[in-house]
């Protein structure tokens, strides 16, 4: 019976020296809990990490709010925010045209920062929730090394049979930048008469020799690599490459230019409203826009804030409007028309 | 019965189990340790690593910004005559000089006025991914907003890996900013210097923004919010699982040391799983194994309970099988000797007391023999003197019985044949003792057929005709057979004048007693011979009978003999 004692013992100190070495590792595990109490800010943003992270940077240490970022496509961004408006995950959307958003206004909170006087009369946010934080003029991009003597100055010379195969459009319904490009296309070649205007993409679609582009990434790329003489891009990027120093040239098309501003929109039941205002108020102010049109190659929405460096003030370009094509079956029925001309004529 | 198998089971289970428990005990220790060692220690190692570095380097550059900054506020000079005077510059930068000389390769000081230019420094511009500060973006705005304090912070490009961690204060004149002292310490420089270019200790601020890389995967500046607390803890990232541990090392940074340990933890988990598959396999096979060996031990010693307990209640029969390879084939061996040996001796015994018996009442038998010859003898000699014709008859009758008497090969016989034979000697008494001896039978029919030992009452006649006489010489003899009962009983009684009360108290004790002593009674005699022959309530009963005379009472199972007359009956027996 001795022995069945000491048997009985042996095994219980096993499992005890087990089971105390197991409980201490996770107790080693299990220390002291650093205070965190800084707010969260989420933001969806489709612009690229070279933008957004000195903005951030600077707005996490002013504010005291710790960002995080997802990055996608604005379609998919949007779809998102629209798929989670019951229990939304994230505060801001950050980018995105206007025009783009618009039919998805509700989604969105109001918000008028404190900025709001000393913003452009033309990106005033009129809508309550769309406040505008930059301005995206579309423009020609040209390489300057095979352009030669050839006289580029707007959407009419494009149709150059020189320039055949040799122009640079990405495919609208995939490129919210080439979709400005067709609106601004229909409005200048249209006179102000959108409808107008589908006879000249008629013609440039048969100049396009049935390229179309898949991103707009391919279009100023191609361009600056000289793979095609011209390409129908956006401002920022056009500069972007020009102040990196690649052979191209911006061309604002003298027929008329439309500029559609990129929005910075609150979530409606955003989880930390006060942060996402500050996030608005900070990237609307004079020194996030300062810092954007010095170093991020976009044109300010303020008053205060001159062009960036090497730009033309808009006041000494030809600047149209367009006051249709941001409803979401209009940009249906323009992109499906784009579609039958392009793919008819080629057909 | 079963306590032994009982026992056995437990011995076996312990002795067994008990090693296969130690060895996945101290597989599991082992695992435990060398997590400790291999992930925990050097984790730890790493971070301390880190964590002092830059303990060193922010406090060193801390104090050197502080007594930059107080010389400033302690003689008041012009920053912007840096430019323009050299005499200015001379005084200001031999004051700036010596508590830049830094020991530390790689790290840059920057004096700047209110607009963020450089008025001196180390290079003429701030290093690229800084250049754009101004009093309304970056450190400077921090810097002019609290003058009195210092700044501390991550800045740069993380997407082109140049991050700087910058340290700076305003320089101020009676209580107004003039202008900054900037340094600047380059991420890889202090990578290097402080981590040996290891990727697993990093350092974060505390919007967990990265001062360097820290992986390809992660190189996007920030760390994913799961790594962001200084609990030590695992942590699942991107499929891969990581040890990771922080500690707080002032002005808002974190350094975190991540080890990313799923390919370790897989082999633990590996080692861990076959500890315990083999444990769980070992359990039943142990346990089986035990069960049988222990069932088979404990077989053989129940069949040797089993048989010794057959053995106590006289069954020497039972077989004793054991297993061959039990090891108790000597037991085996030895019982069957025991039993065999014990058989042999107990049948021998039984042979012999069987033996003894029948020598024993072959001598019974004998003994009337001499006394009777002679006493017949005796009156033949009388009477071929008195009468010769009655001389003859009584040697007939003697030699008829003598012939009956010496037949040895008859020993029961019907109680007709027996009277008469016993008519026989009774004759020859009558003619001994004439008229004076009066014999008397009176048998129950039934009883004729009854089997009696030969001979048997004949003794006690005897003693009636020797004893028997009354005071006046006459011997009256009845002979009485009657069945009583499930008894045969044959009274023999007399007249006479009785035994005296010493030799009546003799016999009687004689007659209780088993003993076969040597001196014979020859009543004593006919008991002791019915009561070899047919047990213990079997025998004689003598008594005095009242008005003088001897009662002798035999006792005698009812034996029928089965219509065979009394010469062969009993031959085949």
């Amino acid at each position: 019976m001795g022995n069945e004692k000491r048997w009985r013992l042996v095994l219980l100190l096993l499992v005890l020296t087990a089971g105390m070495v197991v409980l201490g590792s996770w107790q080693w595990l299990d220390r002291e809990e650093m205070a965190d109490d800084l707010p969260d800010l989420v933001v969806y943003s489709p612009h690229p990490a070279e933008f957004t992270q000195p903005l951030l940077d600077e707005f996490e240490k002013e504010a005291g709010v710790r960002v995080r970022l997802v990055n996608g496509g604005t379609g998919k961004l949007l779809q998102r925010v629209r798929e989670e408006q019951e229990n939304p995950q994230v505060d801001v959307l950050w980018g995105g045209a206007v025009s783009m958003i618009k039919p998805d206004a509700g989604l969105f909170a109001e918000y008028e920062t404190v900025n709001e006087n000393m913003m452009r009369p033309e990106f005033k946010n009129r809508e309550g929730c769309l406040t505008r934080f930059t301005d995206v003029p579309s423009v020609l991009l040209v390489n300057t090394d095979l352009v030669g003597d050839w006289k580029i100055e707007g959407y009419e010379d494009l149709l150059d049979p020189r320039l055949h195969g040799k122009i640079a459009m990405a495919d609208p319904a995939l490129s919210s930048s080439s979709y400005e490009q067709l609106i601004n296309m229909l409005y200048a070649m249209g006179k102000g008469n959108p409808e107008d205007g589908w006879d000249y993409i008629r013609s440039l679609a048969d100049n396009l020799d049935g390229n179309l582009l898949e991103s707009s990434a391919d279009v100023y790329d191609g361009v600056a690599r000289g793979r095609y003489v011209v390409g129908c891009t956006f401002e920022e990027a056009a500069l972007t490459y020009q102040r990196a120093g690649a052979p191209v040239r911006i061309v604002y098309m003298k027929e008329g230019v439309i500029s559609e501003p990129d929005g910075v929109y609150i979530v409606r039941n955003a989880k930390h409203l006060a942060a996402a205002k500050k996030f608005v108020d900070f990237i609307t102010g004079h020194g996030a826009q300062s810092f954007i049109a010095r170093n991020l190659h976009r044109r300010s929405v303020r008053k205060d804030v001159a062009a960036p460096e090497g730009l033309q003030e808009k006041d000494n370009l030809v600047m149209i409007s367009a006051d249709a094509g941001d409803t979401e079956e209009i940009r249906q029925e323009w992109l499906e028309r784009f579609c039958r001309i392009f793919h008819g004529e080629k057909g | 019965m079963h306590q032994f198998q009982d026992e056995l089971r437990q011995a076996l289970w312990k002795y067994a189990l008990l090693p296969v428990l130690l060895l996945t005990v101290a597989g599991l220790l082992l695992i435990m340790g060398s997590w400790q060692h291999y992930v925990v220690e050097d984790n730890a190692r790493q971070r301390q690593q880190l964590v002092s570095g830059i303990q060193i380097i922010l406090d060193d550059g801390a104090n050197r910004v502080d007594r930059i900054a107080e010389q400033w506020e302690a003689a008041p000079r012009s920053i912007e005559k840096i430019q323009h005077d050299g005499k200015s510059r001379a005084e200001i930068m031999a004051a700036v000089y010596p508590e830049m000389d830094n020991n530390m390769a790689g790290v840059e000081f920057y004096l700047l006025d209110t607009k963020g230019a450089v008025l001196a420094g180390t290079h003429r511009q701030l290093p690229a991914g800084l250049q754009d500060l101004s009093e309304e973006w970056g450190i400077l705005q921090r810097m002019a907003k609290a003058p009195e304090e210092m700044q501390a912070e991550l800045a740069g490009c993380s997407y082109r890996l140049n991050r700087y961690l910058l340290l700076g204060k305003a320089l101020r004149t009676a209580g107004k900013v003039k202008g900054f002292i900037l340094l600047v310490l380059p991420g890889d420089v202090l990578q290097k210097q402080l981590n040996g270019g290891q990727q697993n200790a990093i350092l974060l601020d505390r919007y967990d923004n990265l001062l360097f890389p820290w992986n390809q995967q992660l190189a996007e500046g920030k760390i994913p919010a799961v790594f962001r607390h200084n609990r030590a803890s695992l942590v699942h990232y991107d499929q891969q699982l990581y040890y990771s541990t922080g500690q707080v090392v002032g002005y808002g940074f974190l350094v975190l040391s991540v080890t990313p340990v799923t390919n370790l933890l897989s082999r633990y988990v590996l080692g861990a799983g076959f500890l315990v598959a083999l444990f769980i396999l070992m359990v039943p096979i142990i346990g089986v194994s035990v069960l049988r060996e222990s069932r088979g031990k404990a077989k053989s010693i129940d069949e040797l309970v089993e048989a010794f307990a057959a053995v106590k209640t006289g069954d020497w029969t039972h077989p004793l099988n054991l297993q061959p390879a039990s090891g108790l084939a000597v037991v085996q061996e030895a019982y069957e000797h025991m039993t065999r040996s014990l058989q042999e001796l107990m049948k021998k015994n039984e042979e012999e007391a069987k033996a003894s018996v029948i020598s024993e009442i072959r001598q019974l038998e004998s003994q009337f023999n001499p006394h009777f010859l002679f006493n017949t003898l005796e009156n033949i000699k009388f009477m071929v003197k008195l009468d010769s014709e009655a001389a003859m008859r009584m040697i007939k009758s003697l030699s008829k019985l003598l012939r009956y008497s010496i037949n040895n090969t008859v020993r029961r016989v019907s109680l007709a044949d027996d009277l008469a034979y016993v008519r026989g000697y009774v004759e020859i008494q009558q003619l001994r003792f004439s008229s004076r001896l009066d014999y008397q039978e009176k048998v129950d029919p039934s009883s004729l057929t009854c089997e009696i030992p030969k001979l048997i009452f004949q003794p006690a006649l005897e003693n009636a005709v020797k004893y028997g006489a009354d005071a006046k010489g006459r011997i009256t003899i009845s002979l009485e057979a009657e069945l009583c009962e499930d008894t045969l009983q044959i009274h023999i009684r007399d007249r006479g004048c009785g035994m005296d009360t010493g030799t009546y108290a003799r016999l009687q004790a004689l007659l209780d007693s088993e003993e076969n002593d040597s001196v014979h009674m020859g009543v004593y005699n006919i008991h002791r011979r019915i009561r070899l022959m047919y047990g213990k309530p079997y025998g004689v009963q003598v008594k005095q009978r009242e008005g003088g005379g001897t009662e002798v009472s035999l006792v005698l199972p009812i034996i029928r003999e089965e219509g065979k007359n009394a010469e062969t009956g009993n031959r085949g027996r």
